[in-house]
């Protein structure tokens, strides 16, 4: 006999309450973080299921080698000209810096 | 500046489809976009990253719920860089030179003048003052060139808070032209920092608080004045362990990030910011720390300078070690 759609859904469901893995995803799991525990902390028990996270999810930025180098550019004064774009370098902390005292 | 941070729009959309497939609806961004938050109880959170959460508890008795391992599904891998609280243990401590008050001046016995008279006259070893300050960074006399334009922040964490009286009575004796200062200082509360304008009462001060929050804000004040100053207190640290009744309180995350993500969406922030909080460097995950910097380097392409105070244990913050970390 063949198992219908519902079955294998229901199978699906059984194995997450058993397991805790999650439901549903476009493609399996993989570690992606791993750290060690410091010295100085210890591990107790598994955390209360009720307590509140908030979690932060660092989603990679698209263009952050273009801002690295827009950054080590201004630092060196070699700033190109065509910047107003991106609003980068509104102002600067060097007093010796041509755009020194600027506020846009 | 946020075009260069921000996401591709094919990441954000896995991103909400992955949260939307778990029952995850409602979300909020940094000024990018480039974090994502969520709040979740630790149930779904471990369903979400395919991981448990563990009560951990530091020495000092500090706990937080971790997961030093976690999981995405694979097509996200090239997407997320790193997701907190999982892997992040740190415990910021404020970073202000351990000192004694000795009842009578003591000098220590290989204890050598300075050989610059100007030092030697303006500096003690029983303590400084901003006179001390401006002799060996030679600033005395400087005119600023544009003041009210030019402008300085310093950070206050853990509950910390510079205390006004405690200025005024500090610049009447060592700086009394700066006075005004300790009266027109800005004060912006992030996440539920504390924010006080009175003195400490009898307990706060036998707690001890607020002692880096005055030595930050009175050193900064002696040397600036009349440099226009931004205070900035941010809540969340240090993490605990809360649960359903205390909801929200604790979001167990040190406050660096909610800090940088806060003065991100601010259009003209200080052109120099000052922080003298720290963690060991083992306690911060190498993904983490990599996106921490990321966004102080977007403020610094915005042409700000951001100082960290180093400690007197630098990598291994205050701690007094005998031995490298990490052990």
């Amino acid at each position: 006999m063949m198992l219908g759609p519902s079955v294998f859904l229901a199978i699906a469901v059984a194995a997450q309450a058993a397991l805790g893995t999650p439901i549903k995803s476009r493609t399996e799991y993989a570690v992606k973080g791993k750290h060690p525990v410091p010295r100085q902390w210890t591990q107790q028990g598994r955390a209360p299921q009720s307590q509140m996270l908030h979690l932060q999810i660092g989603v990679k930025q698209s263009q952050f080698d273009e801002l690295e180098r827009h950054l080590y550019e201004g630092m060196f004064g070699h700033y190109p000209c065509s910047t107003a774009a991106t609003n980068l370098d509104s102002s600067v902390s060097d007093p010796d810096h041509e755009r020194y005292g600027n506020v846009s | 500046m946020n075009e260069l941070v921000k996401p591709t729009d094919e990441a954000l959309d896995l991103v909400h489809e992955w949260l939307a497939a778990n029952g995850i609806g409602k979300c909020d961004y940094s000024p990018a976009k480039d974090w994502v938050n969520v709040y979740i109880d630790v149930e779904s959170a471990e369903r979400l990253l395919d991981t448990e959460y563990y009560v951990f508890e530091h020495a000092d008795g500090t706990q937080v719920s971790r997961a030093p391992e976690w999981s995405l599904p694979k097509h996200l891998h090239e997407h997320i860089d790193t997701i907190q609280p999982t892997t992040a243990f740190m415990n910021t401590k404020a970073l202000a030179t351990q000192w004694k008050q000795f009842d009578t001046p003591w000098t220590p016995p290989d204890y050598t003048t300075p050989t610059d008279p100007a030092i030697a006259q303006a500096c003690s070893i029983n303590g400084t003052t901003p006179d001390c300050f401006a002799t060996l960074y030679q600033t005395k006399g400087y005119i600023q060139k544009v003041p009210g334009i030019n402008q300085i922040g310093f950070n206050n964490f853990l509950g910390e808070i510079p205390i006004q009286p405690d200025a005024v009575k500090f610049l009447k004796q060592y700086r009394p032209d700066a006075v005004p200062g300790a009266y027109s200082v800005k004060r912006i509360d992030i996440a539920g920092g504390p924010d006080q304008t009175g003195p400490l009462n009898i307990s706060e001060a036998a707690s001890g608080i607020s002692k880096e929050a005055n030595l930050d804000f009175q050193t900064i004040l002696g040397q600036t004045f009349p440099m226009p100053i931004t205070s900035y207190s941010t809540g969340g640290a240090p993490p605990e362990v809360g649960d359903a009744a205390s909801g929200y309180g604790n979001p167990g995350n040190e406050p660096y990030l909610t800090w940088v993500n806060y003065v991100l969406s601010q259009p003209s922030p200080p052109q120099v910011i000052s922080t003298s909080y720290a963690d060991d460097e083992q306690t911060v995950p190498l993904d983490f720390a990599t996106r921490v910097c990321q966004s102080f380097a977007q403020l610094g392409a915005r042409g700000h300078t951001l100082l960290f105070g180093s400690g007197d244990g630098g990598a291994g913050g205050e701690s007094t070690l005998t031995f490298c970390l990490p052990k």
